[in-house]
């Protein structure tokens, strides 16, 4: 039997549409089975994808500080000072260093970054901040009397 | 690549081997220090990605002091999976069964949940007491400074030092020193 | 009275004693104590003259003499913070066994007695002066009690609060209000 009405109840969708979920695929190369093939299962999951992406970008600068502060810490502690007073230090000396520089200074410019920290001790000490006196004597030689008190 | 920028790679990106007396020193206090080694947090170089942590070599583990009642009190839990599996171990038992159990359960407690964690623990090398194999003394060049300082015992000053020193009481006149 | 005062050192009076007297005399410590008395023995012509001469304690020439004037006991005036890792300090106030002296030996004040006999026994389970403690010989290892004290623990002394000094004025201190 013939229906000749059926292939009007067809829902004509437009002459772009493989075009249009191309779109999406090409961003589904690398995910797992039929997650990158199925054009259902790849709506669901190319949106949580993005909107991971989304979130991860404000995450990742969280991530880059941190690692930061650890990597300051663990050079901070080599040369036997600690990173909260460093910091204090630093700031009431007016050093306004952000954590991403001081962290390649504390891997790629190692007496640069010595010298900060016993600018940081010294400024701390003479400041009598709290908990300086349990690291021990401050380093000698270190000029902090021309610092104007901020 | 000159000598002096071999000298300078091999300085930051080797692994050294740090060695750990345990003396006298509390596992659980010292357990994130030598974690913080066997990560490699102590290095400006630091990456949780990158395996840069350091052996650390613990002598003389079954020498570790606990404060107060905590050999008593303190138990660790193991369960075996079956029903009725549990047990809870008092740290005395554990340290009888194994001395180097409680300072590698501090150790392992107090880093960093991650998948490295095993292979971590794997450059911690744990033994009770001073005898060390050659072949790992010889690689150690660095010693962590003990947290504790260990007080001198009455048995560590000789008998001059004994009596040379100041005494602030004197018996009295009639008594018969036993 | 004199013959429980008196005890005889082998070490010291071998060679003032003869040998008669010497087997005469009971030996009533067994360890070599330090002779209170020392018998001298002195022949004038046809007298003997036996006296008992007080000797000085052993600790005479590194007695810290410090603010005798005061009324104060000898710990309480030299005004130090003593630890229980002080062990040149505590072992002056025990016996050869390990154990505290009582207070009328040593003369402290109730306070100081208190705190140093705490930090004695504390300094005996850290194992800083343990070796002369007789339990540990004469206990049984498998009726043992205590068996976790076997190994190493310490003490950390800002635990132990000083005993209150019950002489000390009360302070007042205001209920505050609940409402």
């Amino acid at each position: 039997m013939v229906f000749p009405g059926m292939a009007l109840l067809q829902r004509a969708k437009g002459p772009d549409s493989f075009w249009k979920k191309r779109r999406l695929f090409r961003l589904t190369a690398h995910f797992r089975g039929r997650n990158r093939n199925v054009w259902t299962l790849v709506l669901r999951n190319v949106k949580r994808a993005l909107v991971r992406a989304t979130k991860g970008r404000i995450e990742r600068k969280k991530d880059m500080h941190d690692l930061r502060v650890t990597r300051i810490t663990a050079a901070v502690e080599e040369h036997g000072f600690t990173q909260p007073l460093f910091a204090d230090g630093l700031n009431r000396s007016r050093v306004y260093l952000d954590t991403k520089v001081l962290a390649d200074l504390s891997i790629w410019e190692p007496r640069t970054f010595k010298a900060l920290t016993h600018l940081a001790w010294s400024k701390t000490f003479k400041d009598r901040v709290e908990g300086v006196d349990e690291q021990g004597t401050p380093p000698a030689n270190v000029a902090i009397k021309d610092l104007k008190d901020s | 690549m000159t000598a002096l920028g071999r000298v300078k790679q091999w300085n930051t990106f080797a692994r050294t081997w740090h060695l750990f007396d345990a003396k006298w020193q509390n596992p659980i206090e010292s357990g994130p220090t030598v974690a913080k080694y066997l990560q490699g947090l102590h290095k400006p170089i630091f990456h949780p990605m990158s395996e840069c942590g350091d052996h650390v070599v613990v002598i003389n583990t079954k020498d570790i002091a606990l404060p107060g009642d905590e050999w008593r009190l303190r138990v660790y839990f193991h369960h075996t999976g079956y029903p009725g599996g549990a047990s809870w171990t008092k740290a005395w038992e554990l340290h009888d069964k194994d001395p180097t159990m409680v300072m590698k359960k501090a150790v392992y407690i107090a880093m960093d949940g991650t998948l490295q964690r095993r292979y971590n623990m794997l450059r911690l090398h744990l033994f009770a007491d001073e005898r060390v194999p050659d072949e790992i003394m010889q690689n150690v060049t660095n010693q962590i400074k003990p947290l504790r300082y260990v007080p001198p015992s009455l048995y560590d000053y000789s008998e001059e030092e004994i009596e040379k020193f100041p005494k602030i009481v004197d018996y009295p006149h009639d008594y018969v020193i036993r | 009275m004199f013959g429980r005062i008196i005890s005889f050192s082998a070490s010291n009076l071998k060679a003032l004693l003869p040998a008669s007297i010497s087997r005469c005399t009971r030996q009533l410590h067994i360890t070599a104590p330090v002779a209170v008395k020392q018998i001298i023995e002195t022949r004038k012509d046809k007298q003997l003259i036996i006296e008992g001469v007080y000797m000085n304690s052993p600790r005479e020439e590194t007695l810290l003499r410090h603010n005798e004037d005061s009324d104060a006991c000898a710990v309480c005036r030299l005004n130090v913070e003593i630890k229980h890792t002080d062990v040149l300090i505590l072992s002056q106030f025990i016996r050869k066994d390990g154990c505290m002296l009582p207070r009328r030996i040593t003369g402290l004040c109730r306070l100081q007695q208190r705190r140093i006999g705490n930090m004695v026994a504390m300094a005996n389970k850290a194992g800083l002066m343990t070796s002369l403690l007789p339990r540990a010989r004469e206990r049984d290892p498998y009726k043992r009690r205590k068996e976790h004290l076997k190994f190493k623990v310490y003490y950390d002394e800002s635990t132990i609060k000083p005993p209150k000094d019950p002489f000390a004025p009360r302070k007042l201190v205001p209920k505050d209000n609940w409402f």
